[in-house]
């Protein structure tokens, strides 16, 4: 992941989110193809669509921010996209979203779809709970379905990158 | 608001939401789970919010309160809805600080030991932990047909009409 030039107060969390994000679909791309269309009862559907409804919003939340669409294709939800496809973008957007946590105003008010408006601030949050929303989901439909997930904890991320002693 | 803050308030607001609708809940309802989660909608809830009170005793540098969710001791859902709202005015408080988010956290593990680690990584570890339980508190729900209240960070948003 490319450095920003400036370091904000939400580098960690969102270096976390994409961390896990592609710690889980690095995980994925290894496993059996069909595990892909398992399916646990109450999450968002089958795992390829979790994981592709998962890079797809954070692609349509930093549009905004940005203005610019980050990784290609645009992912949409009536289009089969590749995991390797799926990965170079969630590291683009993983770059992008710090830099612009790093300089943005967080009151700011930008203009999302449909006419609607929302400060910088609360797309960060919602990018950070939804990240962790699906990537809990995904990790469900693995549970559920006999496998054990990758560990995808912030104290996963600090071992990682060799700053903390942090464990489950 | 501070960078931060705006996550860790949207999870204080989350968390409480989601206490208050558990706690209204029958004891059956609050004994059921589904596969792949990490038990019943009451082991969760009490395990999310025990875990915000030791993320909070951590960032405090103390023990947590005697009155604090403990997994292994807290039976009393209106105590972790009470703990849950005093947790998120800690944590408001917290938030609105000058934070050294370099500052080394000293925090006990599970074997005992004394692990450290920056401020930085223990909040976003937090904000993890709180996202990740609830979701599957959300995937409960959704697999026993239990309409659940909207807790996502835009419904927070729209709330406080910082969306419109």
């Amino acid at each position: 992941m490319s450095e920003p030039a400036v370091r904000g107060p939400l580098d960690h969390v969102l270096r976390h989110n994409s961390w896990a994000t592609i710690a889980l679909l690095e995980f994925c791309r290894a496993l059996d193809p069909a595990m892909l269309e398992a399916q646990a009862v109450g999450t968002y559907g089958e795992l390829y669509g979790t994981l592709q409804h998962l890079v797809g919003a954070e692609q349509a939340y930093v549009l905004p921010l940005t203005g610019e669409l980050l990784g290609r294709p645009r992912i949409r939800k009536d289009q089969r996209h590749s995991l390797d496809d799926l990965i170079a973008t969630a590291k683009a957007i993983g770059a992008r979203a710090l830099s612009v946590a790093a300089i943005d105003d967080v009151t700011r008010r930008i203009e999302m779809n449909e006419g609607r408006q929302s400060t910088v601030g609360v797309i960060l949050a919602q990018l950070i709970h939804h990240g962790n929303e699906h990537r809990a989901q995904a990790t469900t439909i693995l549970g559920a379905n006999g496998i054990e997930p990758p560990p995808l904890s912030a104290w996963g991320y600090g071992r990682a990158v060799g700053i903390s002693e942090a464990e489950e | 608001m501070s960078d931060l803050a705006v996550p860790i308030e949207y999870d204080n607001w989350a968390t409480e939401k989601l206490a208050q609708f558990c706690a209204a809940l029958s004891p059956e309802q609050r004994a059921l789970t589904t596969p792949g989660t990490m038990g019943t909608i009451e082991a969760t809830l009490i395990h999310l919010v025990g875990a915000k009170e030791r993320y909070a005793a951590a960032l405090q540098g103390t023990a947590p309160p005697d009155d604090a969710v403990r997994e292994t001791t807290t039976k009393d859902l209106g105590q972790v809805v009470a703990r849950a709202k005093k947790l998120s005015e800690w944590f408001a408080g917290f938030a609105k600080g000058d934070l050294d988010l370099d500052r080394v956290i000293e925090r006990r593990g599970a074997d005992g030991t004394t692990q450290r680690m920056p401020m930085g990584i223990l909040i976003a570890q937090f904000l993890h932990h709180g996202n990740e339980h609830r979701a599957q508190l959300g995937s409960i729900f959704g697999a026993n047909g239990i309409e659940p209240p909207h807790y996502s960070a835009f419904h927070w948003g729209h709330e406080l009409g910082k969306i419109s």
